[in-house]
């Protein structure tokens, strides 16, 4: 792990040096991850989140030798597209639908466990069926989660991404799970009740 | 500080940054911390695999996430666009560490000039503006000046001489005269973004001057985002009032502060100055808060008609709420708001009566059929 993060530095030195072997270096490993974080924000589109992160790496380089070295890049890039993303939508002037808006708990939307087994869906397969419960938290759950436990970022950078203090971070993830646990303990008993 | 492991259930680990490392990359050092740990506690491993099975089912149930698939093509695609923009806007950045007082600003201006050079000229020249903007802007500071400059990624916090709590951003700066506060006057220039929380001195107006606009205080807690490379200036203010004016920019003369056009900003308002069109926009901010004051509000309610529960809204964010009476009449509500967002209080207010929730200008305009019934 350690010396992970060593090349890391020394890659990010470099390209505040003006390499651009080193940028586009970083471009590659980060890219993807950017992309799909991007893509799991809503609303929003292929063509948008693209944009942002051209953004992003064309500010870096601009500002390339006023930056300090992060302690995580992966991190300090997810970061930056959040904001660029958040300040480009803010823009749009639909303070309603704005994404720090969205953490509004649906208290009277949730399907019941009874009503995802009358669709004849017990006969998916677990991911399916852990995929489509998770996609019916609230947004900022899901975020949470996905940058817990996908991303692998700690609860202290999980509460920098979301704006949140790091007791918060884990509430969310702590709430998350406890509900899809309620929902996967109910399903596995209406299942029992049928067979 | 390690927590005590002993006395964790499945859900403890699984909120534990150190075991879910281990779980989702394990190395050397975690594998030999936590067998060692699992032999001298064997009553632990059904706890322990029982989270490391809860967190596997998360990620089972995220695979959709992470399996989003950015194709080869479009990646090579935008690193060209990325490397063309970085071409097409070759700048010199000016690096400004202590601004001699006694330099005059024609002769800085002429150095930004060559330095740029031709090809770059036409892109970078409202960047140029704007810095010849900050440097006659500091120009009008008298005296000997301290420059703050937050060149780190994190924001950083400091203290003026009266005490006044600044929360400098990444990339920013502040400058400020040594005799700061004297002759009545708390006079700071911003490039950048910060955040104020200002002593209180009725006798002596803070002011900061940033970047096309200056904000005006007696004593409150605001912030200003004015970066020489954005294209719209805002100010939010959190508690208090402030007002905002835009600056004249008349270099090599003693600026005086030319008030012309200006806007009031109350508590959770905001305006974004948009320097191409010239115009302020004020608004709510996007996240308001419930003010500091002696009466605390539980937000908790049991049948209480809506009108009463707009009106504490309206007082405890200290925001204006129109509605009309006769519509809301026998409109009731039974719900608890108090960890609720401004919005989600709204939401939770207005949907089970069938109205809508609109913002104008920073107050909030209640429409719809309500729920008065013949």
């Amino acid at each position: 792990m350690h010396s992970e993060d060593i090349n890391e530095h020394n890659l990010w030195k470099s390209f505040q040096e003006g390499d651009e072997e080193a940028y586009t270096l970083i471009y590659s490993r980060f890219v993807k991850t950017m992309f799909r974080y991007g893509m799991s924000l809503v609303p929003v589109s292929e063509a948008f989140v693209l944009d942002c992160i051209h953004d992003v790496f064309t500010e870096i380089w601009i500002k390339r030798e006023k930056l300090s070295v992060p302690d995580n890049i992966k991190y300090y890039l997810l970061k930056s597209l959040k904001t660029r993303i958040l300040h480009l939508l803010k823009r749009q002037e639909k303070p309603s639908t704005s994404l720090s808006d969205i953490n509004y708990e649906d208290l009277w939307q949730e399907p019941s466990a009874e009503e995802i087994f009358a669709e004849n869906e017990w006969t998916e397969n677990r991911e399916r069926i852990i995929g489509k419960l998770i996609k019916e938290l609230p947004h900022r759950q899901q975020e949470a989660l996905r940058l817990r436990y996908i991303e692998n970022m700690d609860f202290e950078q999980v509460a920098e991404m979301m704006e949140v203090n790091r007791q918060s971070a884990q509430n969310l993830v702590f709430r998350a799970i406890e509900k899809l646990r309620n929902k996967m303990t109910l399903f596995m008993v209406v299942f029992l009740l049928f067979f | 500080m390690q927590p005590d492991y002993t006395s964790f259930k499945p859900m403890d680990f699984v909120l534990d940054d150190m075991f879910i490392r281990h779980a989702l990359s394990p190395d050397a050092e975690s594998e030999a911390f936590w067998n060692h740990w699992l032999s001298v506690n064997p009553h632990k491993k059904a706890d322990f695999e029982e989270a490391l099975r809860l967190i596997e089912a998360v990620r089972t149930g995220l695979t959709d996430y992470a399996r989003i698939h950015l194709s080869e093509e479009k990646e090579k695609l935008l690193l060209q666009r990325i490397k063309q923009t970085n071409s097409a806007v070759r700048e010199e950045p000016v690096k400004i560490i202590s601004f001699p007082q006694r330099m005059k600003v024609w002769k800085v201006a002429v150095a930004i000039l060559l330095l740029s050079g031709i090809g770059g000229w036409f892109f970078n020249q409202s960047l140029v503006q704007s810095r010849l903007t900050y440097l006659s802007e500091i120009s009008s500071l008298s005296g000997q000046l301290i420059e703050k400059i937050n060149k780190s990624v994190m924001p950083i916090q400091l203290y003026l001489p009266d005490s006044t709590a600044v929360t400098l951003f990444s990339d920013s700066r502040l400058t400020y005269a040594k005799d700061f506060g004297l002759a009545g006057q708390r006079k700071v220039v911003l490039s950048g973004k910060a955040k104020f929380s200002v002593t209180r001195n009725p006798d002596s107006p803070f002011t900061v001057v940033s970047n096309a606009i200056t904000t005006k205080v007696l004593g409150t807690v605001f912030e200003v985002n004015a970066f020489e490379t954005e294209k719209e200036v805002t100010v939010k203010v959190m508690t208090g009032k402030v007002s905002v004016f835009k600056n004249r920019v008349a270099p090599n003369t003693t600026r005086s502060d030319s008030e012309i056009e200006g806007v009031l900003l109350a508590s959770n308002q905001q305006v974004t100055y948009s320097k191409a069109a010239d115009k302020f926009d004020k608004k709510l901010v996007s996240n308001p808060e419930v003010l500091h004051s002696d009466e605390a509000y539980s937000f908790v309610y049991e049948e209480t008609p809506v009108t009463d529960v707009l009106n504490d809204l309206g007082r405890s964010y200290g925001i204006t709420i129109v509605y009309d009476a006769q519509t809301l009449k026998g409109c009731q509500l039974t719900a608890s708001l108090a960890d609720e967002s401004l919005m989600e209080k709204l939401q939770i207010i207005c949907n089970p009566i069938g109205v809508q929730y609109e913002f104008v200008e920073g107050s909030i305009v209640i429409t719809g059929k309500g729920c008065s019934k013949p």
